[in-house]
């Protein structure tokens, strides 16, 4: 029988068994507490897990705490979900090694990447530990693309970057600050050996 | 008149500051010292060098405040918005470190993922801004993509006043001035993040062999892509004595694999040695 001949069937939506959304409650470390949706969720490869091993029902989730996701804050938190919210469903890309990497930004992403550089270097940690991959892919372009073509000096600027020599005094400082009789004791052995004392006690 | 009220007020804030100024030239020792002595503080010529260094700099900052003084009636007349620019004098501590350096919280990890969409220019920039990311950049060489380098030529020839064999690294279009780069090895020449697309020449006396694995093994890492080997020498021959590049070490069979190894970028294989 061809397509055409097929007989029409009426439908009714009504009788479909829609199937409910799970949503998930997480919690920043700033008590903020977000719902995410399931498909959302398998965005992260971490919280996929989570949640598969925590095996909760919809009951479970609006009676047990939020789980806590302790070491990202509420405003990174939000950003991360907003993204796989956005992209929930979509294929998890996989790493073929090349070098360098192609990825696009796409405008969604791009919008949400309007951010300060605190936030953003957050949103890239935060996609790390929660092993987002794209999320990663297209924070770490965004921060890439800022130093196409910028000198080192430029660059010390954009990422706030110590010079060689900032570098070796903050060393030093914290040295000092960790134990802030060394450098007095130095001081007065370097003296007493320049004076011809032959043993420091 | 009120530059001069301004300078009296700027004496009197001095006079305060060096009275409540806390430092080791104000320990009690030298307090004591200076009590007793007056001018004991200017060091006897057997005095130790911190000391002495220490009173040169305080007397170095005593000069600039007294000296910021005596010309701010000048200044501070001819611009009165300069109204404390003495002050600015005094500031001469040691800056304060960049109290954020967001960028470098990160990972490792995250680092070497943003490295991946550099280009070799970017990246080579990124690795002379400070010590962790250079030693970063380095330690990730592998997988960054590299700069191909087409302007110098590989020369390994034995160094007979040293006895021994060194690669120079030279500008093909070379002039006199032009400077040459000396290792003992390959590896030691090439520049990071670059693959270098090069002619190597083997001059007379080298043992080729002791070369053929350090070549191979930067060509399977992408450092060194070699389009030209000359075997030099067969023009020194003299009498009975042959010279030229030594290929005595290695078989037919074997420089045929070698060879083959380089493909498909090995464009030219020059055979002039006699041994």
């Amino acid at each position: 029988m061809s397509v055409e001949n097929a007989p029409v069937v009426d439908v009714d939506e009504a009788a479909i068994p829609v199937e409910k959304k799970m949503y998930y409650r997480f919690e920043s470390n700033d008590k903020k507490e977000f719902r995410v949706s399931e498909l959302a969720i398998q965005q992260s490869e971490t919280l996929n897990r989570l949640v598969e091993a925590m095996g909760y029902t919809s009951e479970d989730v609006e009676n047990k705490p939020a789980i806590a996701i302790e070491n990202i804050d509420g405003k990174t938190l939000k950003l991360v979900f907003q993204w796989c919210e956005h992209h929930k469903g979509e294929a998890i890309p996989v790493d073929d090694g090349s070098v360098p990497k192609i990825v696009e930004i796409p405008e969604f992403d791009a919008k949400l990447m309007d951010i300060d550089n605190g936030l953003l270097f957050k949103l890239i940690w935060a996609a790390d530990y929660l092993n987002i991959v794209q999320l990663l892919n297209v924070s770490c372009k965004k921060v890439a693309n800022m130093a196409q073509g910028k000198t080192p000096a430029q660059l010390r600027r954009v990422y706030l970057l110590p010079s060689d020599e900032e570098d070796e005094a903050a060393k030093r400082a914290a040295q000092e600050a960790q134990d802030p009789r060394a450098r007095e004791v130095e001081e007065e052995f370097e003296e007493r050996k320049r004076q011809g004392g032959n043993s420091f006690f | 008149m009120a530059s001069t009220v301004a300078f009296e007020f700027n004496k009197a804030t001095l006079k305060l500051r060096r009275s409540l100024h806390i430092s080791p030239r104000c320990s009690p020792e030298v307090q004591r010292k200076s009590t007793a002595g007056g001018e004991s503080e200017i060091e006897s010529p057997g005095s130790t060098q911190s000391t002495s260094r220490k009173c040169s700099r305080k007397n170095r900052q005593l000069c600039a405040e007294l000296s910021s003084f005596a010309l701010y009636p000048l200044f501070g007349a001819l611009s009165p918005s300069h109204f404390s620019s003495p002050n600015l004098l005094f500031q001469n501590e040691k800056k304060p470190s960049k109290r954020i350096v967001e960028f470098l919280n990160l990972s490792d990890t995250d680092i070497c993922e943003i490295m991946c969409f550099l280009n070799p220019r970017s990246l080579l920039n990124l690795s002379q801004t400070c010590n962790r990311l250079r030693q970063l950049c380095l330690n990730n060489e592998e997988n960054i993509e590299k700069r191909d380098v087409t302007s110098h030529e590989i020369i390994i020839s034995f160094n007979q006043i040293r006895r021994r064999t060194e690669v120079r690294l030279l500008k093909r279009e070379r002039t006199r001035t032009d400077p040459q780069f000396t290792s003992s090895n390959i590896r030691g020449l090439l520049a990071p993040f670059s693959r270098a697309l090069t002619k190597i020449t083997f001059e007379t006396t080298v043992f080729v062999t002791d070369w053929l694995d350090e070549i191979l093994q930067l060509h399977q890492e992408n450092r060194l892509i070699p389009l030209s080997l000359v075997f030099t020498g067969g023009a020194l021959t003299k009498g009975n004595q042959l010279t030229g590049a030594d290929l005595r070490a290695i078989t037919e069979a074997e420089f045929v694999d070698f060879v083959e190894r380089l493909q498909p970028h090995l464009q030219e294989v020059q055979l002039s040695t006699s041994r």
